[in-house]
């Protein structure tokens, strides 16, 4: 928000029907945005890195020495846990001669980390403890030489992480998506059941689906049978979120097969709150789910500019989870087969998009959603710049 | 371990605050600020005779300009702390190490503290009870000694009242550690330091309760010393991929001893912090020493750092 990046490789005409005031002159993003690799190379540098990515949970590094590699755009990260239980987030990248600490994806417990490379150690805190061996030229000071660290924080058990070092502050970017969230406290939530899915798509679409319900009569049967699809509604944001809810029918309790809880209702939250299921896109890369008695996360990666990974996770209170005999598969059971018909949906689309004939479309006045996510879009791609999206309108307005 | 800055400090105080424990401030030469520390750092100290003790820091860490130290007279110390006792004066000067830290206080704000000390070993625990006053974190101290006379701080601790349990020996008997520990608290970690029977016996208790609990420190405040733990015992290992067994002596490290049989393990750094001489166990119980290994690999027993590990087995077969 605060710098100003060169702009993508896309035409300003394209991009500014997308912008048009009235929803119904606007038209979708370019195939382009979706196919090409150097748009993909421009969002992993512009998009990802300069926003706050989220990268996995608080208990992915749980215990002091847990150490994690990630990669956020086309950034290597090292996660550590210190003995006092701060979190620690570095450039994957040794300071001696640029060794990776630890493979993309590889954990380790211990109590200093150690690059596999000539053998120097830090501490969990970034610190050079030792440049083993290293043969003293002249004026080498440990000092002068940490890890060094990028921003990260913790927010209800999730790792965000700002590669760029100049998005706004983290409490800006979630803006009152830290209230609505609340009272789930999913701060302590446990993982009852992972899920990941490796999809022939770009990772726009995939969002994209997510922010709407038109589809919801077509592909999902299970959903509609708890949830009829036109009582989606919109909600006030203030940060780089969008998000809405689907109503229960009367006599559905939860999104199951049946219905049917498997679990508790959190304690947290209200009778009317307990009646939606709500849906949040929070920019760039998570899906969060929040039902009366579960949590459920996308964590999005692209991948290639046709391929995305996925992971799907359910998360419950601790108490739930840890109860003998408890069962996640209500929840996920559900989820997957209606994953699955998401998934299919957006890997046509990619290939409808891989067609000759592929045009930007309308939006229908249900995809406000979409089109306010691809107007945060064709605003980045014009400006180099992440604004926060559009208000929506999705039925009542309706404030949780 | 030459990493660690070396100091020359000054005594500028010294005073006995139990039976046979003596306390003893240090400051620079100019009294400038000395390097930061955290609850549970200690000092290594060179001492003349070239022994090498460690004593647990237990004034405030707020305290930038004097570090302080709490020796206990042992009776079967190898001249350590009788020279600490008899000989230093204030106004000497001696060469410590550090601070470092093998027991930090690692602990969650919504987690609960639980202390146990043993004698000398409140030393490290003080500035721990200290922080967890200010933090806001619950916190409570069980405090064995042989008698009232021979614990140092009481004074001090009284103030905290029902918070503190001083358990001397003479009136009460031993701690009750099955009453204490018996069943696992949730949210809770264990803090412990003081003579290694009153260790091994929280260690064991310790066990069904969550991975991570307990934080102990062994060779804090000189009660048992590092010098004295590193050179104990001698054992076999067996090179099993090289087909060699031979004998660690007293002293001698595993990497040296199969040196000596012509297995040559690369090693870097050799004191157990770069983790260049990791191997495999294939059977045995190392006995680690290093400062790399986290929790899990130390209690599995899987790898070990053969420069500076020693064996709790009288054999261990490693692959090598
Ligand atoms: S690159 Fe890490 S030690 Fe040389
Ligand atoms: S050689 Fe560095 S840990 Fe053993
Ligand atoms: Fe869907």
């Amino acid at each position: 928000m605060n710098t100003s990046l060169p702009p993508a490789p896309l035409t300003k005409s394209e991009l500014d029907i997308v912008l048009e005031e009235r929803l119904s002159d606007a038209r979708t993003l370019p195939a382009d945005a979706y196919l090409s690799q150097e748009i993909l190379d421009w969002e992993r540098k512009n998009l990802l890195e300069a926003a706050w990515v989220c990268v996995g949970r608080s208990s992915d590094v749980a215990k002091a020495g847990d150490q994690k590699a990630v990669r956020v755009g086309t950034q290597g990260v090292l996660l550590t846990r210190d003995e006092s239980g701060d979190l620690h987030a570095f450039y994957n990248a040794c300071r001696h001669r640029g060794h990776e600490l630890l493979a993309v994806g590889q954990c380790a417990n211990k109590k200093l980390v150690q690059c596999p490379y000539h053998a120097w150690v830090f501490g969990l805190n970034g610190e050079l403890r030792s440049a083993t061996q290293f043969m003293d030229t002249e004026n080498f000071n440990k000092e002068e030489w940490p890890l060094i660290e990028v921003r990260s924080v913790e927010w209800f058990g999730w790792i965000f992480i700002n590669a760029s070092g100049d998005a706004p502050e983290f409490s800006e970017w979630v803006g009152n998506l830290t209230e609505v969230v609340a009272p789930w406290d999913p701060t302590d939530m446990v993982i009852g059941e992972s899920h990941s899915y490796t999809l022939k798509t770009n990772w726009k679409t995939v969002i994209e689906n997510y922010l709407e319900c038109y589809h919801c009569p077509s592909i999902h049967p299970e959903l509609c049978r708890v949830a009829p699809p036109e009582s989606a509604m919109g909600l006030h944001q203030t940060g780089m979120w969008l998000g809405g809810g689907l109503e229960f029918r009367d006599d559905a309790d939860t999104n199951s097969l049946d219905g049917r809880s498997g679990g508790d209702r959190i304690a947290g939250i209200s009778d009317e709150q307990a009646r939606w299921t709500l849906y949040f896109m929070l920019a760039p890369n998570l899906l969060l789910t929040l039902q009366p008695d579960y949590v459920m996360t996308h964590r999005l990666v692209p991948l290639s500019p046709g391929e995305t990974w996925v992971e799907c996770t359910w998360y419950f209170p601790r108490e739930v989870a840890e109860r003998p005999g408890f069962d996640p598969s209500f929840a996920a059971d559900f989820w997957d087969i209606t994953n699955k018909q998401d998934f299919a949906a957006c890997e046509s689309v990619y290939q409808g998009m891989l067609t000759d004939g592929y045009r930007p479309g309308p939006f229908d006045e249900r995809e406000d959603g979409v089109r306010a996510f691809q107007a945060q879009l064709a605003t980045a791609y014009l400006t180099g710049r992440w604004e926060k999206p559009l208000q929506i309108s999705l039925g009542a307005s309706h404030v949780v | 371990m030459s990493s660690d800055p070396e100091l020359t400090l000054e005594i500028t105080g010294a005073a006995l605050v139990a039976d046979g424990v003596r306390s003893l401030r240090l400051a620079r030469g100019d009294r400038a600020a000395l390097p930061g520390w955290e609850p549970g750092a200690h000092l290594e100290f060179d001492l003349p005779n070239g022994q090498i003790r460690h004593y647990s820091l237990c004034n405030e860490t707020t305290d930038a300009n004097s570090y302080e130290v709490a020796v206990l007279l042992a009776p079967e110390s190898r001249g350590g702390s009788e020279y600490i006792h008899n000989d230093l004066q204030v106004g000497d000067l001696v060469t410590v190490r550090g601070p470092r830290n093998n027991f930090p206080f690692a602990i969650g704000s919504r987690e609960r503290a639980l202390f146990i000390a043993g004698g000398i070993g409140i030393t490290p625990i003080l500035p721990m009870i200290r922080r967890a006053h200010a933090e806001g974190i619950e916190w409570s101290l069980v405090y064995g000694g042989r008698s009232r006379e021979s614990m140092a701080y009481l004074e001090q601790l009284q103030h905290f009242g029902s918070r503190v349990q001083i358990v001397p020996q003479d009136e009460l008997g031993h701690i009750d550690l099955q009453t204490l520990l018996g069943v696992p608290q949730p949210d809770t970690k264990v803090f412990c330091c003081g003579p290694s029977g009153l260790l091994d016996a929280v260690q064991q208790l310790c066990r069904t309760w969550p991975d991570g609990t307990l934080h102990l420190e062994r060779f804090a405040a000189g009660s048992l010393d590092a010098s004295v733990q590193a050179d104990a015992g001698t054992f076999t290992v067996v090179a099993e991929r090289s087909g060699v067994t031979c004998e660690v002596g007293v002293g001698e490290s595993i990497t040296d001893a199969l040196g000596r049989a012509g297995i040559i393990v690369p090693t870097s750094c050799r004191e157990g912090i770069c983790g260049t001489c990791e191997t495999k166990v294939i059977a045995g119980i190392p006995d680690h020493r290093d400062f790399l290994l986290g929790d899990a690999d130390r209690e599995s027993g899987a790898t070990m750092l053969i420069c500076v590990s020693r064996a709790k087995t009288p054999e261990l077969i490693l692959d090598v």
